[in-house]
């Protein structure tokens, strides 16, 4: 019986605040975080494994016209294609910070860069 | 890893041999369906601490099955489940939403010959009733 | 007799996070008979395993729900280990065990705080919140993500933690476990708290055993049921595991099975932390599981034993995945439990069973 809580309250009354005044003072991530998924298209070689593997079918490959696109809102953040890039390619990869805010929903495309240019 | 007990059993045997596992102090772990071809086919385990049994029957659209549930009152919730998702009619529920569990939009969405299951099957675009 | 009114409680209720609906039919202030609704958010995943290759479903499961992210995840991963007769190498099992447990600690903490804010204790449910946040800072270091960790897939874990990092954590767990016992002694002291908990919702050994409820609700109705016990996975390399059990069968019962279980995990963590081999983490699965194999498994999740069953058809996509959550089973045992109950304990008596209805809707 009793009130066993009392100390920590007192505690709390005389130190800092636990959480973080978030804008002023910056996230810290960590080397893991998945953040957004980020394709290096220098490297891609458009095979098309990521497609097959998403889970949440976000992405969409299109060999002929040289173009990856990713659906933002559909991914899931859950690194499948990520971990099934092949070793001959290893263009995706994961970044811990989060993607940037955008006023409207839309799919990001990206084009690979052609030889000749 | 769970022992892997499998008892294939016509539906007629079905509360013969529920009736016993409740004799016996099992208690009732589950209860779904799967297809087959055009059948159901029923799943039903029940465990006693590190035993695990599983029966499994065939169900043909429109058969009555018995319910399980005034022996184990908590099957009533698998068996309103598997009533909406897999058109399985239960004969007895205690508590029976008769098929008001889950508001699907198409009826029966996992039984095999539903539309929806078939246009599933082909890709299609599901017709929305 | 006096009149009997009907009165809805839920989907959207202050006190439940989650949209269950209940009827409670009532006479003068005692709840004659509850009846359930679920389906408000039924998703209809089980389907969408006949779309999805059987080593990116793991990542679905794994979205059913938040708190169980985890528990999921893993039950889905050795079924279809057992499926496909895969070797799961040790130091991922041990691995497993470390997570799983962790999400544990996190789980039963989220349920403590929201516990405390049902009866009003505000101040107790920040404490438990600010200590779970230090276990959800360990997953974003060690797993990438801070409730849905991606960490487990079929023949083993994606990603390793160092026998350093390992340490950090079992130093990090020793830190809260000062800060607990003080939350401790208040959920199983405090004054507040026990006149708010003790003798609501009885539901009796008799009636547990009969309404086959699992978990927590039914250890502290006194029965030592605990999937952990058998040794399944990981489990089996632990000296010994004597599950928390209590024979008080109330809200304060339940409460202190979980609330002790925090510290049984802390422990589990600590053992497997000194034993974990060093080696592979990953076993590569090739081809699909075959056509007409069957694989049941269960795993004991922070709300009780949840089942599995999978049923492969021979090609990559599986013909049926089932999850029995322990909710869908526990719901029953409640409804019952309700029965006799006055009406302004019918929150509180919802509250000490967990409900995770995300979970049992899939």
């Amino acid at each position: 019986m009793g009130f066993p809580l009392t100390g920590m309250t007192l505690k709390n009354m005389v130190s800092k605040p636990v959480t973080k005044r978030y804008p002023f003072e910056p996230q810290v991530y960590t080397e893991l975080t998945r953040g957004h998924i980020h394709n290096d298209m220098e490297k891609c070689i458009l095979c098309g494994i990521c497609e097959k593997t998403c889970p949440a079918v976000a992405l969409a490959v299109n060999k002929e016209a040289g173009t990856w696109t990713i659906d933002r809102y559909s991914c899931v953040q859950c690194m499948a294609c990520v971990r099934n890039c092949p070793p001959r390619s290893q263009s995706l990869s994961m970044k811990p910070e989060y993607a940037p805010a955008v006023v409207s929903m839309s799919a990001e495309t990206f084009t690979k860069p052609t030889e000749a240019n | 890893m769970d022992p892997q007990v499998y008892k294939n059993i016509e539906l007629v045997q079905f509360m013969s041999e529920v009736t016993g596992y409740k004799e016996r102090g099992w208690r009732f772990v589950n209860l779904c369906g799967s297809s087959v071809g055009d059948q159901v086919e029923l799943l039903c385990s029940f465990a006693l601490d590190n035993q695990l049994e599983n029966l499994s029957m065939l169900v043909s659209n429109g058969e009555q099955v018995p319910a399980i549930s005034p022996l184990y009152p908590s099957a009533f919730f698998f068996e309103n489940e598997t009533r909406d998702l897999f058109g399985v009619q239960f004969e007895g529920t205690i508590i029976d939403f008769a098929g008001r569990f889950y508001p699907t939009s198409v009826p029966t969405p996992m039984n095999p010959t539903s539309v929806e299951a078939e246009a599933w099957g082909k890709g299609e675009e599901v017709p929305r009733g | 007799m006096a009149d009997r009114t009907v009165i809805p409680f839920g989907p959207q209720h202050p006190v439940l996070p989650e949209p269950v609906h209940l009827d409670l039919v009532i006479e003068d202030e005692k709840v004659i008979e509850a009846i359930p609704q679920v389906g408000f958010i039924h998703r209809g995943l089980e389907k969408l395993v006949e779309k999805r290759d059987y080593k990116s479903f793991v990542y679905i499961t794994e979205r059913i729900c938040g708190i169980c992210a985890f528990g999921h995840s893993l039950g889905y991963s050795e079924t279809i280990e057992a499926l496909m007769a895969v070797e799961v190498p040790p130091r991922a099992l041990f691995l497993r065990v470390i997570w799983h447990e962790l999400s544990r600690i996190h789980s039963h903490l989220l349920w403590m705080g929201c516990l405390a804010d049902g009866f009003g204790y505000e101040n107790l449910f920040m404490q438990c919140w600010r200590l779970r946040e230090r276990v959800l800072d360990i997953f974003e270091r060690t797993t990438g993500g801070r409730v849905i960790f991606s960490a487990v897939n079929v023949g083993g874990v994606n990603h390793d933690i160092s026998n350093e990092d390992l340490r950090g954590i079992v130093t990090i767990l020793e830190d809260m476990k000062d800060e607990y016992q003080v939350l401790l002694k208040t959920f199983l002291l405090d004054k507040s708290v026990l006149s708010r908990l003790k003798g609501v919702g009885v539901l009796t050994k008799e009636k547990a055993v009969e309404y086959g409820v699992v978990g927590p609700f039914v250890r502290a109705s006194g029965i030592p049921d605990d999937i952990r016990n058998f040794g399944y996975g990981g489990y089996g390399y632990l000296e010994d595991f004597e599950p928390v059990v209590s024979d008080d069968c109330d809200g304060h019962a339940r409460c202190m099975v979980r609330a002790r279980e925090v510290l049984q995990s802390i422990d589990i963590i600590k053992e497997m932390v000194s034993k974990i081999p060093d080696g592979e983490i990953m076993t590569k699965v090739k081809g699909s599981p075959a056509d007409g194999s069957k694989a049941v498994s269960r795993l004991e999740q922070p709300r009780g034993e949840s089942f599995y069953y999978a049923k492969g058809n021979g090609t990559k996509f599986l013909e049926r995945f089932r999850i029995r959550t322990p909710t869908s089973i526990n719901i029953p045992g409640m409804v019952f439990a309700l029965q006799g109950c006055d009406l302004a304990d019918v929150p509180l008596n919802i509250l000490t069973i967990d409900p995770c209805i995300s979970c049992t809707e899939r």
